[in-house]
């Protein structure tokens, strides 16, 4: 029963979060904006592998395909983390709510994770539109692609626990600072984006940051991802990748429930679940 | 019988680079179950700060609370589960989304299914006439009409005790009135069992508050009935004097006479004049009027008058309740 209620719970907040992106216009209108703005985001990608492989003379298919499936795994991940840091801004700041949310809902980490899922819904739809339009663009053969769709599956629900507990970390500490909050997580975002291998390897960077990748499930995951959707795609020592993969995201949820509550006690003794810069 | 709130010497300090400035000050109450139980003090007294320790918003700094029989720091989560909050002067919800649907979301934020959520607003809708904007978007709605929302999503959870903090700031007298006529029917009728309200309006206190303690600068400084708490000046003389506004800067005297408790000034910017509201520990009317009609100040009329809760804070304090601001 009480699993019930705490499914109903976390229901209505996804629900909210739905209703506070799509309420501004028709569900045709929202439908289209939601499926352009990926669209036009893998063109520009797809076209700088164009530029450089018609400049080159270089035409490289598995570059493509790291290139294109690094962009729209991504989006999965940035999604769901924006969101999520966003939250804790814009129902302290915007709505004024984040105390009503507190007294309402019985765990402040388990409702960020909730508001934060319909975002990582409409990231998997821009994954999925960027992967298909980026590979058709770059002329991949998309029939050879041969994906392990459970395997695909898990690794998704894999990335959606680790980077929301990445995102209840980072929308944690974002608590102490109104006006920095969403450049914490754009901040985090980009660090993701520099060391998780989206558009090159972690060995394509300089040797004084490729340790800060081992920070980040993100580039196990999307060396996974990309093998778990291309068969094609080689990956060396897969079952490390998976052990750390499980490893990083058992820590990450074990750190964040610890650091979270350290969070909710800190902001009810500072008193900043009500604090606002009254914008 | 368990009290339904109750506070043991609780403290709040709060720091900033400026200093510590305590917010409540060993502060003891006990609300028992089925009352509204007022708390009155200027702005800057504690009572918003006291409501958020009890709503488990912020930790005290020390000492004791309970809601519930629950203890506010340790057993948060409990305390949670009976209560709700509703903060005047403030537009807190979902803008974009209907009156209606921020109470659907909420509904089952609490746990409710979609169907109970849909009955409960059916009900409140009845109870709070909420019919009218109920469909509009909540950035649409006017501040009476956000303030009934507020108290329908106070209710939403059937909450055995409700914190009211200044439920009535910045209404229109009509609003206002309504309002407070809701919440005297939600106590009557049973729908709530114990309400917590915090005011600086003295009348709104004492037309709803069954029980009331005076709290200035973080200190609980009386409690009692309404009727007890007037006791306590039926032994002094009050008059409301009506002076012209112009003259108001000369009426400074008043503070050094011995048989002045206290004084209140009310502008009324209107008429152009401004009524003093004196305690006296004696009967020396007379030479007051006569030390006003000496500093050239022109007095419109003298009229003896009834004890009030206003009285009762003006005699603790010195000055009126509306006096000090922050």
């Amino acid at each position: 029963m009480a699993i019930v209620k705490w499914f109903r719970r976390f229901k209505a907040a996804v629900w909210l979060t739905w209703k506070e992106q799509s309420n501004w216009t028709n569900p045709i209108i929202y439908a289209l904006y939601t499926s352009i703005t990926p669209f036009f985001s893998v063109l520009v990608y797809a076209y700088i592998y164009i530029a450089i492989a018609f400049l080159s003379g270089l035409v490289d298919l598995n570059r493509a395909f790291y290139l294109v499936s690094g962009v729209a795994l991504y989006n999965f991940i940035g999604s769901g983390l924006y969101g999520l840091i966003w939250t804790v801004h814009s129902e302290r700041e915007h709505f004024r709510t984040l105390k009503y949310t507190y007294l309402a809902f019985p765990s402040l980490h388990l409702y960020l994770m909730a508001r934060s899922f319909y975002q990582f819904i409409v990231g998997l739809i821009y994954t999925i539109i960027m992967f298909v339009v980026g590979l058709y663009l770059t002329g991949y053969p998309v029939y050879n692609l041969n994906p392990d769709v459970i395997e695909v599956i898990i690794l998704i629900i894999l990335g959606y626990i680790w980077s929301s507990q990445l995102g209840i970390m980072v929308a944690g500490s974002s608590i102490f600072s109104s006006e920095y909050g969403p450049l914490i997580s754009e901040a985090v975002g980009g660090i993701l984006f520099l060391v998780g291998a989206v558009l090159y390897p972690v060995s394509a960077l300089p040797p004084f940051i490729r340790p800060l990748s081992n920070l980040f499930p993100m580039v196990e995951w999307m060396e996974l991802m990309r093998h778990a959707l291309n068969r094609n795609y080689m990956v060396s020592n897969i079952g490390q990748l998976h052990s750390m993969l499980l490893l990083k995201t058992i820590i990450y949820v074990g750190i964040a429930i610890i650091y979270f509550r350290i969070v909710e006690k800190l902001t009810r003794e500072k008193g900043y679940l009500e604090a606002t810069l009254h914008h | 019988m368990q009290p339904a709130i109750e506070t043991v010497k609780l403290v709040r300090v709060f720091s900033s680079p400026q200093g510590e400035f305590r917010a409540l000050d060993e502060v003891s109450i006990s609300v028992p179950n089925g009352i509204i139980y007022g708390l009155l003090g200027p702005n800057g007294a504690g009572k918003t700060t006291l409501i958020r320790i009890l709503a488990t918003l912020l930790l005290p700094t020390s000492g004791d609370a309970y809601v519930g029989g629950f203890h506010v720091v340790k057993e948060a989560s409990k305390v949670r589960e009976i209560i709700n909050l509703v903060s005047g002067g403030e537009r807190p919800g979902y803008g974009i989304l209907s009156v209606r649907e921020n109470l659907m979301y909420y509904g089952q934020v609490y746990g409710l299914t979609w169907s109970e959520t849909k009955r409960k607003i059916e009900e409140l809708d009845s109870l709070l006439d909420l019919s009218d904007f109920l469909d509009k978007r909540l950035n649409r709605i006017s501040t009476g009409m956000m303030q009934k929302y507020a108290l329908a999503r106070g209710l939403i959870n059937d909450p055995e005790i409700l914190f009211l903090d200044e439920p009535t700031l910045g209404l229109d007298v009509n609003n206002a009135r309504v309002i407070r006529r809701i919440i005297k029917s939600l106590v009557e009728k049973g729908d709530i069992k114990t309400i917590l309200l915090t005011s600086h309006y003295m009348a709104e206190v004492e037309e709803l508050c069954d029980y009331i303690s005076i709290i200035d600068r973080g200190r609980i400084i009386a409690h009692g009935t309404p009727d007890e708490l007037r006791k306590m000046v039926e032994k002094e003389i009050i008059y409301d004097v009506d002076i012209r506004l112009r003259d108001v800067d000369r009426i400074n005297f008043l503070k050094r006479l011995d048989s002045v408790i206290g004084h209140t000034v009310k502008t009324r910017q209107l008429t152009g004049e401004a009524r003093i509201r004196i305690i006296l520990s004696s009967e020396d009317i007379g030479r007051i009027i006569r030390r006003f009609e000496d500093e050239g100040v022109h007095v419109l009329r003298v009229t003896r008058s009834e004890a009030s809760l206003e009285d009762v804070f003006l005699k603790l304090v010195g000055k009126g309740i509306g006096d000090e601001e922050g």
